[in-house]
């Protein structure tokens, strides 16, 4: 036992003598380490503690054990929906906002320096100004039979009463998406154009004596596989964010929406944390998330090592 | 004298032919169209005052003498609620206080048939602070539109001079607005500036009998007098007259008046207020800029622009200074785009010419040297005696009333072309069927080319008043051109028609726009206009003005916006939250500091801050005492988790409480204990547009049998009745039928939900009922469409209604009124016309170290004083459309309401019923909205859809009470 001890001690003592040596570097990296550890590491450690409590916001926590966990799975009929409507948002704006993001950086690139400056500004406008989109959208699709789409499909005689696009629980999962895909093109494309810039002109006309025959296999064999990092940085982006998405389905049908159709994981959390103030429950289900963003991060990253081969 | 008569009984038979035919004409649309460049002759509205000038009065004569009714001469009735006064405020002889509803009236003899003014001798009364209206009628009829509404100002002034008026950090703030009464002698005039004449009355030879009716506001009154008013002379005679006098031109003098030091106002609204946009607009004691503090340096811009208000000066003319003056003001009307802003000038309570009625300023975004003169530049000339002078400067309509005439006349019947066409088509014609409007509606035809013609007309007369072209001229001639093309291919019409809808609205706001007159003024300069001490430029130069902006952005951050005012770091001191506007933040601080604070000698930190930061606030124990502008859910959410404290636990609380309706206090209770005191509340009534509905002959419902039996009516002519949305978050619009069916939201003592009950049941039946089997919009923006007459009636909001309406419809002013929700007939034969109300209200976080100061805090800002003195001061700052709805019943009496809107708002607040709030409460909207849902968009039977959601309702309300330790129902 005592031998153990020592050699634990000893061990740590080689440690120190180690972190000692190399004192600099430690210090170099202090700044961030000490920032993440408050603003990062902290909150996500304080978050899966508490999910273990009950804790109304208020009041003193009291000790839960696993009860939030247990509820959430074998009880919570809503967060099955949820996790439903989350994976099938994710699914598709995740991907499908990462693609787009691709083929119109893609595109643009093509284009004189200048035209492609504006392009950028405008593709990159609804991400920045979302919230004027909404009240584009909303006008655009508004269930009032003065609504735009509605006035046109009243007139053509589609049909016969004004479509409710952000009350109807069937149309209203296209609609959104539909709309939130749209406004998707985010950061991710910015450091796509960035990275499809720095790409070597040499290397295409190496490829071209290597015996390149399509546009496709250029795109395959040279550009991807250049801006790979930025590649992963895009996807991680859209990944995230389409798990995280809440707020922008919010600003169209409300909280909670109508029946639940649009009810993500992220409305979860904040039916649970806000309306109720159950917090321990809603960080148990926060927890939940950031665990599935973590494991489909690491899926994609394995996807897009096999990007050029 | 038989002659007389005679004569007398032809033109009375003349002017009732004519009337006749004037009549019978408007109403069936024939109109001779205008040629180009013809000049068009004024229709006006039915029973206007422009109407009665051309028919009535076109070949009256003036009346002669003087007939003078005594205020205490009046008929007296029982009951009527009038006092007689003797000798009142220096006043000889008996006066009388008319009531703030009711009529009185006076019996008079005309000697021979003509024309008269009316001059009143009145005296304003104390009353709620708003100005006195009174609809005159002669022989129990308001001989036109514009007697229906007179109205009399009030004299106010600054309690505290500028400058003396001081927040605790040092800005000048604005300070409260104190009556200075007095008696007053002026003519009847017409409230909307269109005339600036005092409006004329013709009376036959004979007796007649006068009746004020009270619109709004008490009003002493001490005699009226017909006669006929003296014509203003000529600025040549008067001038001419002035240097047979011996009186000279001021030569070298100026004398220089701070516009913000003024004398007396006609309204509260007018104040002294901040410019920023110029460096060198000078402070009330002439020094310059302030980058360290807020002054206010200037006064009107926008607070000055409705016709009829003015504001006064004294000039203090030195001995030996008496002479002829120039006038000078540096101002600017950077409000209304392609305006003018026009002020008549009153020399000690004289218009001193004719020509003064009318110096106008051009739009301009800067300030302007403007010194008030001819043609030619040579300035007008005011005399003015030694020592004090007062000066008055009224907003008036000047060149361009002919212009706002004919334009509200243009506005009129366009509006009534837009009903026809929108009876015939509905809201979204039809673009390949042939509507036939040549057969249907040709009038309206020719009414749209005339109107075209009017237009361009109006186009020409803009550009002869300010001698350039700009927007308002260019739109209106594309209206014009639409119009023309409407007539001209009536098979498009339906195409035409969204934009024909847009145009009209464009054209409402402009004419609207045209009636304003803001003006902003910095300083007076009286004296001569050459001298050397006149300023030489309005504005700072280039580089100055750029310098002005970068100081101004640099000051930016040192200011704190959070605290408004200095906090006091006082052990007795109490901090209040408030998260609304920054406007009404800043009056509340004031009403703190000059009269909570003084009274009670308790300071108040006001901090100005998001209430989402209360929570998170609260969890760090660093909560404020007290927080405002809770909503309905908030105390109860703060209250079950011992961060609210139990108001009923101090001891004057019931006392307190007798101030708010019992369904305000409520929505607040919790277990036995209240936990917020009523700010707001607010409820829904029947709005509906008087123009349509007495034109088609509707009664308006009182019953939701009415509403169905009316409804096909209405469909037939492609309009709707309007009803509220609901939403996840506010089931209010079934709850009305709830409570009027005798149902409840919950049941045995907040435990269960009561809406699976027969009553709830058949209230869920008949609301979803509206949407499947009736018709009605599920997404819709009243306001919008009762503008447009699309819902000309419809249920809404009492004060979202009336402030939106007024604000942002001017063309359908007067057009709409508001009543009672329609309800269910009972058994005994009365109308259950419960409706829910919505309320908001302060609440004393349990971590408040002051309790019982915060609890002062609370009474008195809910306090009818408090109350009524911020709901005034935040309409006369934010202007009309910012209505207060007051939660304090007495408050909300003294706001300036009409009697009528009054005894509506006030008969359907006795109906209503509070929305109660308990744990698990926000399962109840969600899911009454969850099965109107499935009802009215997945059409799933009514019965079962509610039932089930009850079922999950119940489980939510379960789970609170268990996790909150309260009693538990019984479980199968």
């Amino acid at each position: 036992m005592s031998n153990a001890l020592n050699l634990l001690g000893a061990y740590f003592k080689y440690k120190f003598k180690v972190i000692a040596k190399n004192r600099v570097n430690y210090l170099y990296v202090a700044p961030f380490f000490i920032l993440f550890l408050i603003f990062i590491l902290a909150p996500v450690v304080a978050a899966m503690a508490l999910s273990l409590t009950h804790y109304n916001v208020l009041q003193p926590p009291t000790w839960a054990g696993l009860d939030n966990y247990y509820r959430l799975f074998m009880e919570d009929d809503l967060f099955i929906i949820a996790i439903k409507n989350t994976l099938v948002f994710a699914a598709i704006v995740g991907p499908g906002g990462y693609l787009l993001s691709l083929i119109f950086a893609w595109l643009i690139n093509e284009l004189p320096p200048k035209i492609r400056a504006v392009f950028t500004i405008l593709f990159y406008t609804p991400s920045i100004a979302s919230l004027a989109c909404v009240n584009v959208f909303k006008y655009i699709f508004s269930g009032d039979s003065q609504g735009m789409v509605n006035a046109v499909l009243l007139k053509w005689g589609l049909i016969n009463s004004p479509v409710q696009f952000f009350a109807d629980p069937v149309v209203m999962p296209y609609v959104v998406i539909g709309v939130i895909l749209w406004s998707s093109i985010g950061t991710g494309f910015l450091s796509l154009i960035a990275g499809l810039q720095n790409v070597d002109r040499s290397q295409y006309e190496a490829g071209m004596v290597d015996g390149i025959k399509s546009r496709w296999q250029e795109l395959w064999y040279i550009t991807l596989p250049n801006i790979k990092s930025q590649m992963l940085f895009a996807a991680v982006m859209s990944i995230t964010s389409a798990f995280g998405i809440g707020v922008q389905i919010t600003q169209y049908v409300g909280f909670p929406s109508p029946d639940y159709a649009m009810h993500t994981v992220m409305h979860h959390m904040e039916d649970y944390g806000v309306t109720r103030f159950e917090m321990g429950y809603s960080l148990a289900i926060s927890t939940i998330l950031f665990i599935a963003m973590i494991y489909c991060n690491k899926g994609v990253q394995y996807l897009l090592r096999r990007v050029g081969k | 004298m038989l002659k007389t008569s005679a004569n007398n009984g032809k033109a009375w038979m003349k002017t009732a032919i004519m009337t006749v035919l004037v009549l019978s004409l408007v109403m069936s649309f024939c109109f001779a169209s205008a040629a180009e460049g013809e000049q068009v002759t004024i229709k006006y509205a039915e029973g206007s005052y422009g109407e009665y000038l051309a028919d009535v009065l076109a070949n009256a004569a003036p009346g002669e003498g003087e007939i003078v009714l005594n205020g205490s001469d009046y008929i007296p009735a029982e009951g009527d609620g009038h006092t007689i006064f003797n000798d009142y405020e220096g006043m000889p002889g008996a006066s009388l206080l008319t009531a703030t509803d009711g009529e009185a009236s006076w019996k008079f003899t005309v000697p021979a048939d003509g024309w008269y003014n009316l001059e009143f001798v009145y005296y304003p009364y104390e009353g709620t602070g708003s100005s006195i209206i009174r609809s005159i009628s002669i022989d129990g009829k308001v001989p036109y539109s514009n007697a229906a509404n007179v109205t009399f100002h009030r004299l106010w002034d600054d309690e505290k001079a500028v400058g003396e008026a001081l927040d605790d950090a040092g800005n000048e703030v604005r300070s409260p607005q104190v009556e200075v009464p007095e008696w007053i002698t002026t003519y009847a005039r017409d409230e909307s500036g269109q005339y600036f004449e005092p409006l004329k009355f013709f009376l036959t030879a004979g007796e007649h009998t006068i009746s004020l009716d009270a619109i709004k506001e008490p009003m002493l009154i001490n005699k009226m007098t017909f006669k006929v008013a003296e014509e203003t002379p000529s600025y040549e005679e008067v001038l001419a007259g002035w240097k047979s006098q011996g009186l000279k031109e001021i030569d070298g003098e100026v004398i220089k008046i701070q516009a913000e030091n003024s004398y007396r106002k006609s309204h509260m609204s007018i104040y002294p207020v901040n410019d920023r946009a110029s460096g060198i607009t000078e402070n009330f004691d002439g020094s310059g800029y302030n980058y360290n503090k807020q002054t206010l340096n200037s006064i009107g811009g926008d607070k000055w622009q409705q016709v009829g208000q003015w504001i006064e000066w004294v000039v203090d003319v030195p001995a030996g200074g008496e002479g002829l003056y120039s006038l000078t003001l540096r101002a600017k009307q950077n409000v209304v785009d392609g305006n003018q802003a026009a002020r008549a000038v009153y020399v000690n309570g004289e218009l001193p010419y004719a020509e003064a009625a009318a110096i106008t300023f051009n739009h301009s975004t800067s300030y302007k040297l403007n010194t008030f003169s001819d043609a030619e530049g040579n300035p007008y000339l005011f005399h003015l005696k030694e020592g004090k002078n007062v000066i008055r400067l009224e907003n008036v309509i000047g060149d361009f009333s002919e212009v706002v005439t004919i334009g509200r006349s243009a506005v009129t019947s366009l509006n009534e072309c837009y009903l026809q066409i929108l009876m015939i088509t509905g809201t979204s014609p039809d673009f390949d069927r042939n509507y036939h409007f040549d057969r249907m509606i040709p009038g309206v035809l020719d009414e749209l080319e005339y109107q075209a013609g009017v237009l361009e007309t109006l186009a020409d007369m803009i550009y002869d008043r300010i001698g350039e072209n700009n927007s308002n001229q260019s739109s209106l001639r594309q209206i014009a051109q639409r119009l023309r093309k409407m007539h001209d291919r009536y098979d498009k019409i339906a195409e035409m028609y969204s934009s024909f809808k847009s145009d009209l609205g464009t054209l409402a706001n402009m004419v609207n726009d045209m009636a304003k007159q803001p003006l902003q003024v910095d300083y007076l300069l009286l004296g001569d206009a050459s001298a050397e001490t006149m300023p030489e430029k309005a504005e700072a130069g280039f580089f100055k003005g750029i310098w002005h902006e970068i100081r101004l952005f640099i000051s930016s951050f040192t200011t704190d916006y959070t605290n408004i005012g200095a906090t006091s770091k006082s052990e007795d001191a109490i901090t209040v939250w408030y998260a609304g506007g920054i406007e009404q933040c800043k009056i509340i601080k004031q009403m703190a500091t000059d009269d909570f604070s003084t009274n009670y000698n308790i300071p108040v930190n006001l901090q100005y801050i998001q209430m989402t930061a209360l929570l998170p606030a609260t969890l760090a124990g660093r909560s404020p005492d007290v927080a405002l502008g809770q909503a309905a859910a908030d105390p109860i959410n703060y209250a079950m988790r011992d961060a609210a404290y139990d108001l009923s636990k101090f001891e004057d609380f019931e006392e307190v409480v007798k101030a708010f309706p019992e369904s305000a206090t409520m929505q607040f209770t919790y277990e036995g204990g209240v936990y917020a005191l009523p700010e707001t509340i607010t409820f829904p009534v029947m709005f509906y547009r008087t123009d349509i509905v007495s034109k088609n002959g509707w009664t308006l419902p009182k019953t939701w049998e009415d509403v169905y039996a009316l409804l096909p009516e209405m469909q037939k002519s492609n309009m709707n009745f309007g009803y509220p949305m609901s939403t996840t978050l506010d089931a209010t619009p079934f709850v009305h039928f709830l409570y009027q069916y005798g149902g409840e939201v919950y049941k045995n003592n907040a435990m269960e939900s009561d809406i699976d009950s027969p009553e709830g049941i058949n209230a869920f039946i008949e609301w979803t009922d509206l949407y499947t089997t009736y018709q009605f919009e599920k997404t819709l923006d009243f306001n919008n469409r009762m503008r447009r007459g699309e819902m000309p009636v419809g249920i809404n909001d009492y004060i979202t209604g009336y402030n939106t309406l007024t604000l942002s419809a001017p063309e359908i002013k007067g057009l709409w009124s508001f009543t009672t929700i329609p309800g269910h007939a009972q058994e005994d034969g009365t109308i259950n016309y419960t409706a829910a109300a919505t309320v908001t209200g302060c609440i004393l976080l349990s971590q408040s170290d002051n309790k019982e100061n915060a609890w002062e805090f609370m009474k008195w800002w809910t306090g009818t004083e408090a109350q009524t003195r911020y709901s005034t001061e935040v309409e006369s700052v934010l202007g009309a459309g910012a209505r207060n709805h007051t939660a304090n019943l007495e408050a909300l009496k003294q706001l300036p309401w009409t009697n009528d809107e009054l005894n509506v708002i006030l008969d359907q607040l006795e109906h209503t019923k509070g929305y109660p709030q308990v744990p698990g409460g926000y399962y109840s909207a969600r899911h009454i909205y969850n099965a109107y849902v499935d009802v009215v968009l997945s059409a799933k039977d009514q019965r079962e859809s509610l039932l089930d959601r009850v079922a999950e309702v119940n489980t939510e309300l379960y789970n609170k009470r268990k996790e909150y330790g309260l009693s538990l129902p019984e479980r199968d």
